[in-house]
């Protein structure tokens, strides 16, 4: 299955390779984002729904 | 100093009532048309209520507005509440709720009047198409206003997915509206065959993501930890999930086009994404449901929540379906059959449907200070509808299983063993009589909610303005520690926000679409392929405005069952002159790329007047308007030029002869059926559309 898929991609790998580089590139982006929130900040992000006054 | 202010509920009330009419009239007509399916009687011998008609207008009402209204429901509730501000303006919400109405109504009578696009759920036409780009923009100033004047300095993660919907619904609309009109309802598609069909998915699969999924998801965030009154399992999850989810869902568009003619590297990308979508999509319906951790005691009482649960689980059910859709060895036996109607109404019915439910649940009792009427009430409406979901979905996932595998059978001789498509559609008819006893209950479903909220508005009273207070944000931001990091600048910076989404979505629209609109090879031409004859163009516009395309393909994919069944396999340069493309999507009659010259003009006569007597057990109903209705030929000249403006190779000035030109073809063809003693007007209808079948696919036949 495997084989015949990348047959099938022949000729246009550059197309594939690039793009799942750009995502792995933005997604190693965000996820260093991550690493560095505070976690008081996360609760405090997380809370706000919760205190609009209304229940 | 705390500042006083009003959130308004009555634009929230607006909407909610909104989407509960439009979701009864929506699905009504979804059950008339499931109905049809097994008796086709039941467009009462009229033109404007045949399936071909009654498709998309089923699909746009639940999508646009159904959906749609609850997205405006949800977003403005939830929008004032996390921004700590009154909506932007009065008069913006005003017109935003009366523009949507009226676009819909719109839609209401263009659609069975034949005026269509025929780009599935983006059928309207050309006017209507500028009416939803301006009342778009209106909501969206509504929304940033809102946000510029909040009192909450940082944005909750719901917020950036109404952005995310914003503008992606925004891009996606215009780049597929992109129409050059001939009258004031009939627009041909700037893009053509390959290109125009790879425009269309890329729009239609990101309608179901940033139409049905972002927007339900920045509800989920904010409703969900509302409803078990505790945060949000994992906010870094949503950020990630977020960012994931906006980016690779805008590449998945070409698996809709799997093993037809778009070139193979496209399909490749489209399927490579697809299947990297479940981790997103994942991350979503897990956040969501681990919300609940600690509170399963709750879903037990509260019906609410058990809409909630079950449409998060019915949103991870076809988000894991949906790649695996994606691969090409399922989707050769999926695609055209009813397993994609099951796999779309799993979503749809119970992710979207019971979403809004949950919410409309919760929010009505607290904006009209009064419990719900009945709890009972509600209990029993979850029930039916979950059980309306699965008597939907299990039969259709049957039939489409069922349909799929007989298609490529083949006897022991290397036969097809049902050479007659009608064959394997008989055998499914049971299915579809099931299919519209599910929709049923899960409309019956619906009205007992809808007497359950007009019993409960009754007993209490619309809190319209609803009072709350709180602090001004100070005029300069002084950021401190973490908050000189990146992503929570961004959290205060709504347009940075906005363009920052803009270009997620862009690089993958444009690596995905470029290279077929600019790379002359991608799409190989056919020497042998020419123009339609006037009469085969009008023919074709008739096609389109009966919507035929809504059961009929026109897309051979190269499989040897389908050669077999139908001719050699559609290539890329049959179609450089279809403005729009018609490949379909789905195959409830037999695909009709190489329809041309298989039966005579006498038996598309009778098959079009009454299919069952040329196919006994046929669900196709009959068209008799054709005969009597006169074809109108004065758009023929406004049609040509237009042609000719979008890259279609008629000489110039043929546009005056055009007319001639189709009166000698209408009555070389008037002429034949003579011969088979059927006597009909050569300026008939029916003449153009017989005209466009024989003409279907017959360019690189050997003669």
């Amino acid at each position: 299955m495997f084989k015949q898929f990348l047959n099938q991609v022949d000729g246009s790998q550059v197309y594939l390779i690039t793009s799942l580089g750009i995502f792995l590139l933005f997604f190693v982006m965000v996820a260093a984002l991550l690493l560095v929130m505070k976690k008081d900040k996360i609760k405090y992000m997380s809370e706000l729904p919760l205190k609009d006054n209304v229940q | 100093m705390t500042e006083k202010f009003y959130y308004d509920n009555k634009i929230v009330r607006n909407f909610a009532v909104a989407t509960i009419v439009w979701g009864i009239i929506g699905m009504t007509v979804g059950l008339l048309a499931a109905m049809q399916l097994f008796k086709p009687e039941l467009n009462m011998g009229s033109q404007y209520t045949t399936f071909g008609r009654i498709r998309p207008l089923h699909t746009n009402a639940v999508i646009f507005a159904f959906v749609g209204n609850a997205i405006f429901m949800g977003v403005y509730y939830s929008l004032q509440r996390l921004l700590k501000a009154r909506m932007f303006s009065d008069m913006l919400s005003k017109i935003h709720f009366w523009g949507w109405q009226l676009i819909i109504v719109s839609a209401v009578i263009t659609l069975p009047l034949g005026f269509t696009s025929s780009h599935e759920y983006a059928e309207l036409e050309w006017p209507i198409d500028i009416a939803i780009t301006v009342i778009w923009v209106v909501f969206g100033i509504n929304m940033f206003g809102t946000i510029i004047k909040r009192r909450e300095q940082h944005m909750y993660v719901a917020i950036w997915f109404y952005i995310a919907t914003f503008v992606t619904v925004a891009v996606l609309h215009i780049v597929n509206s992109f129409q050059l009109p001939i009258s004031l309802f009939k627009s041909y598609y700037l893009y053509a065959g390959v290109q125009d069909a790879l425009v269309q998915w890329w729009y239609g699969h990101n309608a179901v993501a940033f139409f049905l999924t972002t927007p339900y998801l920045g509800m989920m965030y904010y409703f969900l930890p509302k409803m078990a009154n505790r945060p949000v399992y994992s906010y870094k999850l949503s950020i990630l999930h977020f960012w994931s989810l906006i980016f690779i869902y805008i590449w998945a568009g070409p698996h809709h086009l799997l093993y037809t003619s778009l070139p193979s590297w496209a399909q490749s990308l489209g399927v490579v994404f697809s299947i990297m979508l479940i981790a997103p999509s994942w991350g979503g319906m897990i956040n969501g449901l681990l919300t609940l951790r600690g509170a399963w005691d709750k879903v037990r009482e509260d019906a609410t929540l058990k809409f909630m649960v079950v449409g998060l689980t019915a949103y991870g059910m076809a988000t894991f379906e949906g790649p695996m859709l994606a691969l090409k060895q399922i989707n050769a036996i999926a695609h055209y059959t009813d397993w994609i109607v099951a796999h779309v109404h799993v979503g749809a019915l119970g992710w979207n449907g019971f979403l809004t439910f949950g919410i409309l649940y919760w929010l009505i009792p607290r904006i009209y200070r009064t419990p719900l009427y009945s709890k009972k009430l509600a209990a029993f409406h979850f029930w039916i509808g979950t059980l309306g979901i699965i008597f939907y979905a299990v039969p259709l996932y049957f039939a489409g299983f069922t349909q799929g595998l007989m298609w490529k059978q083949f006897t022991e001789d290397g036969m097809l063993k049902y050479p007659n498509f009608l064959e394997t559609l008989l055998q499914i008819i049971p299915m579809y009589v099931l299919r519209a006893v599910g929709g049923a209950m899960y409309l019956i479903g619906v009205i007992v909610m809808t007497y359950n909220i007009i019993k409960t508005t009754r007993a209490g009273k619309l809190l319209a303005n609803e009072p709350a207070e709180a602090q001004p944000l100070s005029k300069t931001y002084e950021a401190v520690g973490s908050d000189r990091k990146i992503h929570r600048i961004l959290e205060r910076k709504p347009m940075v926000f906005m363009v920052l989404s803009l270009i997620v979505i862009l690089i993958g629209g444009m690596i995905e679409m470029m290279p077929t609109f600019t790379i002359k090879s991608n799409i190989p031409t056919i020497s042998s392929v020419k123009p339609y004859s006037p009469l085969e163009l009008q023919g074709r516009d008739l096609y389109i405005r009966e919507g035929c395309v809504s059961c009929h393909s026109q897309m051979i994919r190269p499989f040897r069952s389908e050669t077999e069944r139908y001719g050699e396999y559609s290539k890329a340069g049959e179609f450089v002159y279809d403005h729009p493309f018609l490949w379909g999507s789905k195959r409830i009659g037999p695909d009709l790329a190489r329809e041309g010259d298989k039966y005579s003009n006498a038996w598309h006569f009778n098959h079009l007047l009454d299919p069952q007597t040329m196919s006994p057990g046929s669900i196709m109903p009959p068209y008799e308007w054709l005969i009597n209705q006169k074809l109108d030929t004065t758009t023929t000249i406004a049609k040509i030029n237009a042609m000719r403006t979008l890259g279609v190779p008629y000489e110039l000035g043929f546009e005056h002869k055009a007319n001639s030109h189709l009166n000698n073809q209408a009555k070389e063809i008037a002429a034949d059926l003579r011969k088979s003693n059927v006597h009909v007007q050569s300026d008939k209808e029916i003449i153009a559309i017989i005209a466009y079948l024989q003409r279907l696919g017959t360019d690189i036949k050997a003669k």
